[in-house]
């Protein structure tokens, strides 16, 4: 009943938004600060509670109510349009969650002893317009999965060049195994990996020349970029299944995990539906091999990011802090490493998960870029998405460069 | 006289004390969002923003000339009717033959309402598993070029998929419903028109047609508006693919609103379409009661 939900929530937006409410309700008679803290990640639902409970028991004086539901964006996007955003949130940070920074709907942070518990790197990225709103705490950058075991049984190891990748994936092949699973039928998949791989492999600066198409001072005809993009993606699904446009995230990683095909490209969020999928299952995580000889970039952006809402009053504020600095304390970090193993960017997280070993060691020596639906405009790689998937049914990459074109434009002015 | 109008002022008074707590729930929640929506669409407005542009009819005249928006409105249309058609035939076949004596009737009665309880999103797991490999496996086995490729991987055959699964989950309740309805037909009517040498056929289209033509507009309003509104099967079979063939208005509307964050634009289709559902539903409902059979 999702779509009377939707109803329900856009009169309630509708509703809220006129009547108004806030959260600034100080301490409960008893002393007791009451704070909510609300997570966008519904599957880190079991860790999140465990640490507030540990937390309220060695806190008397706060105590912390997890919010955490299926749809959580949707429900606290909601929450923000209702003006009853809560007191402690785990954020995102993509282009709308800089929106409500820059609205300040949260706490300036930059000059606040907790950004001192993440590494300047990090800090650094999360910076909107010079400030810190969030503190960030993991990265998630993407790049090729592939089955150890299967590899070293068959000699194979991973090549540095784009064009050593497609000799591989043809001696796969010939072998009789298929290279790829790809999971385009989830359009969410394709632009993840489509960003990622225009900005990190094809030009890093590619930002810029969205721009200069937006502005109208270019075109994606007459830039290479978007073009090699669509020849890339076009060439790599030709070693993926016959019917990739059918097959989903879920269906890709079961092949991949079950050993009917030997690579799949995702980010570092996979590796938790991977371990769940299979226990025993040996992979590891490599960069994106170089395209024409250019730098390899990690094209990533902040993931788990927590802020502190600016309607809270200050003794709740306060106890968020607190809250948020037990969060990046090495004994709760310890605990939230179990369930998210993407790189994690805490100055007190024993990160040794041994599958993006070589992944964090690129993103420790910086060679790492933002990803571009975070510099976009809101709502833009949705919309692109769908014409590079539209890519897939009919291969027209002209077509495809008209319709990037289309969008940049309309999204930039 | 006097006693008479009393009693009808307090029964008068006894009606309203009923209707006035459902009236006031309606009023807030439905009347005044409306309103407040209607408010809210006339502004280019992100949802959250403190500041927001009162553009007047601008973000109607957008959604008007918006691709998306109107390809998504042809989608619904073509999905409704389709949904429609398979779900008040296949309903009304399935009462008529639930409603004979069949053996094992009470077993088939549980059966075909298995997929009723089934949550959409569970069915939409199955159906992918079955559409991906299940079907595929089937179309290698017996050289079927055409079943060798999931349905929903087609932009032109989607739109079947989805609506087999809508049909599947979807034909429970109406056929409740027609079931229901075909029990208050009067036995000796039937009799009667046998005794007049009508056929089975003159019997089911004179007799039985008629009878069931209330239920029919019920049907009708109800499935239109799951077509209308279709979203949490697209979601789960689709989501809106492949290149958007199957994006529904409704997921428009989510996603310009919340994703895109056009979020007095998204009001403003929202309205649109209600507009044109009230409408829709009205006109069929007028047309149905003309040709009930109280006439």
């Amino acid at each position: 009943m999702k779509r009377f939900s939707i109803v329900l929530m856009m009169l309630a937006c509708v509703a809220m938004a006129a009547f108004g409410s806030g959260s600034s309700e100080s301490a409960s008679s008893d002393g007791v600060v009451e704070i909510e803290f609300f997570s966008l990640k519904p599957e880190a639902v079991d860790c999140y509670q465990e640490l507030v409970d540990e937390f309220n028991a060695a806190n008397p004086d706060i105590n912390v109510t997890l919010t955490s539901t299926a749809d959580a964006q949707t429900v606290f996007l909601t929450r923000v349009a209702t003006n009853t955003v809560p007191e402690c949130c785990y954020v995102f940070f993509n282009a709308t969650y800089e929106e409500f920074f820059r609205e300040g709907l949260f706490i300036d942070l930059t000059d606040d002893p907790l950004l001192d518990l993440v590494q300047p790197s990090i800090a650094e990225m999360a910076e909107v317009d010079g400030r810190n709103y969030s503190i960030p705490v993991t990265l998630s950058p993407s790049g090729i999965y592939y089955n150890k075991d299967m590899f070293a049984e068959h000699g194979w190891t991973m090549p540095d060049t784009y064009e050593g990748l497609i000799a591989l994936c043809q001696e796969m092949e010939a072998a009789g195994i298929q290279p790829f699973a790809f999971s385009d039928k989830d359009a969410h998949t394709i632009g993840q990996q489509a960003e990622r791989l225009i900005n990190g492999n094809i030009n890093v600066d590619v930002i810029s020349k969205f721009e200069a198409v937006g502005a109208g001072e270019t075109s994606w005809t007459k830039e290479p970029e978007m073009r090699e993009l669509a020849e890339m993606l076009l060439e790599l699904r030709e070693y993926g299944p016959a019917d990739n446009l059918g097959m989903s995230h879920e269906q890709a990683i079961a092949d991949f995990v079950n050993g009917k095909v030997a690579m799949i490209i995702s980010g570092t969020w996979a590796a938790t539906t991977i371990n769940q999928a299979n226990v025993t299952f040996d992979y590891e995580m490599l960069p994106f091999p170089s395209y024409d000889g250019r730098p390899v970039y990690l094209s990533t952006c902040p993931d788990t990011c927590y802020a502190i809402s600016a309607s809270a009053s200050p003794e709740k504020q306060e106890a968020s802090r607190r809250f948020l600095e037990f969060l990046l304390s090495s004994e709760a970090l310890g605990k939230w490493l179990q369930t998210d193993l993407s790189p994690n960017m805490a100055v007190e997280a024993d990160y040794n998960v041994e599958c993006f070993s070589v992944i964090n060691d690129m993103l420790s020596e910086g060679a790492m870029v933002m990803l571009p639906s975070v510099l976009q405009p809101a709502g833009f790689r949705v919309d692109w998405q769908v014409a590079v998937q539209q890519l897939f049914i009919d291969h027209d990459i002209d077509a495809f460069l008209a319709k990037s074109d289309e969008l940049t434009v309309d999204y930039y002015n | 006289m006097l006693g008479k109008s009393v009693k009808n002022r307090e029964k008068y008074i006894t009606y309203a004390l009923y209707i006035i707590p459902g009236f006031v729930l309606y009023l807030c929640l439905f009347v005044t969002p409306l309103i407040l929506g209607i408010y809210y669409s006339t502004f280019d407005w992100n949802g959250f923003s403190k500041k927001r542009d009162f553009i007047g009819l601008g973000n109607y005249i957008d959604a008007l000339t918006d691709d998306r928006f109107t390809s998504a409105i042809l989608f619904n249309l073509r999905y409704s009717i389709l949904l429609i058609i398979s779900i008040i035939v296949i309903s009304m076949v399935l009462a008529l033959l639930l409603n004979k004596d069949l053996k094992a009737r009470g077993f088939i009665r549980s059966v075909y309402f298995f997929p009723a309880v089934v949550s959409m999103l569970t069915a939409s797991l199955i159906f992918n598993e079955i559409y991906f490999r299940a079907i595929p496996a089937v179309g290698d086995l017996l050289g079927i070029a055409a079943l060798q490729k999931s349905v929903l991987s087609s932009p032109s055959t989607a739109i079947y998929g989805i609506l087999f699964v809508h049909v599947w989950q979807g034909v429970a309740i109406p056929t409740v419903l027609f079931l229901a309805g075909l029990q208050t037909i009067p036995g000796e009517i039937l009799e009667s028109s046998l005794i007049d040498g009508a056929s089975k056929w003159q019997q089911f289209w004179k007799i039985t047609i008629p009878y069931l033509l209330p239920v029919v507009s019920v049907v009708l309003v109800l499935v239109l508006r799951d077509g209308l509104m279709v979203f949490d099967y697209i979601v789960g079979l689709t989501d809106g693919g492949p290149g958007g063939a199957t994006t529904s208005i409704v997921m428009l509307v989510y996603r310009q609103g919340f994703e895109e964050m056009k979020f007095s634009f998204a009001i403003a289709e929202a309205l649109m379409i209600s507009v044109v559902l009230i409408a829709v539903s009205a006109f069929q409902m007028i047309v149905i009661n003309r040709k009930s059979i109280e006439d």
